[in-house]
């Protein structure tokens, strides 16, 4: 290699350390903020708090409308994770596999339709449909649970189909089918443990998705069943400190199922991937 | 057991390309029937169709003597090896192999018997425990080849098993496969676009074009009397030429009048001519009739042979093929190497290249 070309690379590798660094210090400094202001115990107009203090993560301990959305975000995204993929998988696997380009064009389109349109538009929605006489179900927990998963689904989806057409699914489904399996053991025996690491890929992104979500669930959830990000707005009236800690129980909620996730993969990678 | 499609049709939805059009085709018990063709000729829906993944919109599917064409594939018992292997990537090659027998209901010790003789037939004892990605892509091949034939199918299809090969292993694997179909006296069909693989392997080649079949036979058959000019062109190298037959014995071409050993076409009727390189004598001078004199153009060396475009005084070119060194000014063409065919042949002259449609 040339001087000149060891000169341009080099320069090439600092700018992209830069560009790394300020990213870096971009996402990591507020959040290392957060941490510091959850165990501060003074925090006004100063950069950083003064004093140490456990105190806001007590009172936070001790509040019922904390411990109760905490409850809901978790069942609400265990549910919407379970629905996403008793959901996802069979209409993956009829997108991924289907001859017919209409059919396959306005499934796509249709999957697709929550992520193009905002939350706010699907919320208002909800409210429309479900506040009538008729359907009277706005602020039921299950609602919640429902919209989430219209959210989250688009996400599943886009994962397992792409997991199937690399696999080449139809071509491993007619060797099966060539071998013997019927319809369903073709589907027990070859698609579903060939799903299950984007099974869990999929999971992890619909459960951090979930438990983050603010916009639809604020406009639709009722007061018994708000769920963690909800109340957390409430905090932010209230001392910085006990802010501070509400996110930072939000940041570990989010860290808790993306490890979870994580670990069902590794589970999975270590019984279906390894060669002796 | 014998494989039979009879009159069968099919066209794709939306597609002129790819169907077959009233094809009939037999392979016989313990037989290796290479079906072979360019791109979209149809052999791998024909293949499709007796397999079962295809419903011919005419004609039948005969196993056996029987109709099989309404039966569903995983009911007509017969072994697909597909061109990119389509092992299952989460199971090992002991449970890829085991699949087939386990879907039939057999017994865990029966199929341990039964996996282990297939591993060792195909050289793959020591693999057993492996998963597909570990293994190279000659023993994805072996495990392919074992899972279609571990169930005693009643006939093997083989879907251009070699295509994802490099050219070793390739040669290789020909050997291995002909080893495996003898050991199993199973009825086979190959589909390939490898005319040189076909030939080598097949007790029969069926040369396929635009959906039709146009020739079946013994390798040698369709080399030494192809029916038309398209299977003369697409099987082996050739020199093909438009003729016009003077009498029994001679033909007269853009290359000049050419002796042949003997046409069975009447004087004054439209013929082509088949030249096949290698039949072609390089020599110094006449040595009697067609005899050329020219130059070489483009000279190849091939390794053990040496293949060069002659061009003649007269303005034509030839392809040449010899096992002979050094300059060449004058080629011989025998009268037996004239085959003479019904017409159908380019009108302007030219080399028909392997693989290549020259029509």
């Amino acid at each position: 290699m040339s001087a000149a070309a060891i000169g341009f690379a080099g320069h090439r590798t600092g700018v992209g350390s830069s560009t790394l660094a300020l990213y870096a210090l971009y996402l990591c400094v507020p959040i290392a903020l957060i941490i510091i202001g959850s165990f501060g115990s003074v925090w006004s107009n100063t950069l950083l708090p003064s004093g140490f203090t456990m105190r806001w993560y007590g009172q936070l301990w001790h509040d019922p409308t904390f411990q109760r959305a905490f409850l809901t975000s978790l069942w609400v995204c265990i549910s919407t994770v379970i629905g996403c993929v008793v959901l996802g998988v069979p209409l993956a696997y009829v997108v991924a596999t289907t001859r017919n380009p209409v059919f396959g064009l306005v499934a796509r389109v249709l999957y697709l339709m929550p992520v193009a349109a905002p939350a706010v538009v699907l919320g208002f929605g909800y409210i429309l449909a479900f506040s009538s006489e008729s359907l009277p179900f706005l602020g039921a927990g299950w609602l919640t649970v429902a919209a989430h998963i219209v959210i989250c689904l688009p996400y599943m989806l886009s994962t397992l189909v792409a997991d199937l057409r690399l696999q080449g699914i139809e071509a491993l489904e007619q060797a099966a089918e060539s071998l013997g399996a019927p319809f369903h053991r073709r589907l027990i025996d070859i698609v579903l443990p060939g799903l299950v690491h984007s099974i869990a890929a999929g999971a992890i992104l619909v459960a951090t998705l979930s438990i983050g979500e603010f916009q639809l669930t604020n406009l639709i959830a009722g007061f018994l069943h708000r769920t963690y990000p909800i109340v957390l707005l409430q905090a932010f009236y209230g001392a910085t400190g006990f802010a501070c800690a509400a996110t930072v129980i939000l940041l570990l909620l989010a860290l808790l199922a993306a490890c979870a996730g994580s670990w069902v993969d590794r589970g999975t990678t270590g019984t279906a991937g390894t060669t002796p | 057991m014998t494989i039979a499609i009879r009159n069968a049709s099919f066209t794709y939805a939306g597609s002129g390309n790819g169907g077959v059009r009233d094809i009939s085709l037999t392979i016989n018990e313990g037989e290796l029937l290479a079906v072979i063709g360019p791109s979209g000729c149809g052999k791998s829906t024909a293949l499709k169709l007796i397999a079962g993944f295809l419903l011919p919109q005419t004609g039948q599917i005969l196993i056996n003597g029987q109709d099989a064409t309404a039966i569903a594939p995983r009911q007509r018992n017969l072994g697909v090896v597909f061109q990119n292997y389509s092992l299952f990537p989460h199971m090992t090659v002991a449970g890829n192999i085991a699949y087939p027998l386990k879907l039939r209901g057999m017994s865990r010790t029966e199929i341990g018997e039964r996996v282990g003789q297939v591993l060792v037939a195909v050289s793959l004892s020591a693999m057993a425990e492996r998963f597909p990605r570990a293994l190279s892509g000659g023993q994805q091949q072996r495990v392919a080849l074992a899972r279609a034939l571990v169930f005693r199918p009643q006939a093997l299809l083989l879907d251009e098993p070699l295509s994802a090969l490099d050219a070793n292993l390739r040669l290789e694997m020909r050997d291995e496969i002909i080893r495996l179909q003898r050991l199993y006296g199973i009825a086979t069909l190959h589909i390939t676009h490898d005319q040189e693989e076909a030939m080598s392997m097949a007790d029969r080649v069926a040369v396929m074009h635009e959906g039709r079949i146009l020739q079946v036979g013994p390798p040698r058959d369709v080399y030494d009397k192809p029916a038309n000019h398209i299977v003369a062109a697409f099987v082996g190298q050739s020199n093909l030429m438009d003729a016009v037959v003077l009498d029994a014995t001679r033909v007269r071409t853009a290359l000049g009048d050419l002796e042949v050993a003997d046409s069975v076409f009447a004087p004054g009727q439209a013929a082509t001519v088949v030249i096949r390189p290698e039949r072609i004598q390089p020599c110094d001078s006449a040595v009697s009739g067609n005899t050329f004199f020219g130059v070489i153009t483009i000279d190849r060396f091939l390794g053990a042979v040496r293949r060069f475009d002659f061009k003649t005084s007269g303005g034509q070119t030839l392809k040449v093929e010899t096992g002979r060194s050094g300059p060449c000014n004058a080629i011989h063409i025998p009268p037996d190497a004239v085959q003479v065919i019904a017409a159908g042949a380019p009108k302007t002259y030219k080399i028909a290249d392997t693989g290549a449609h020259s029509v």
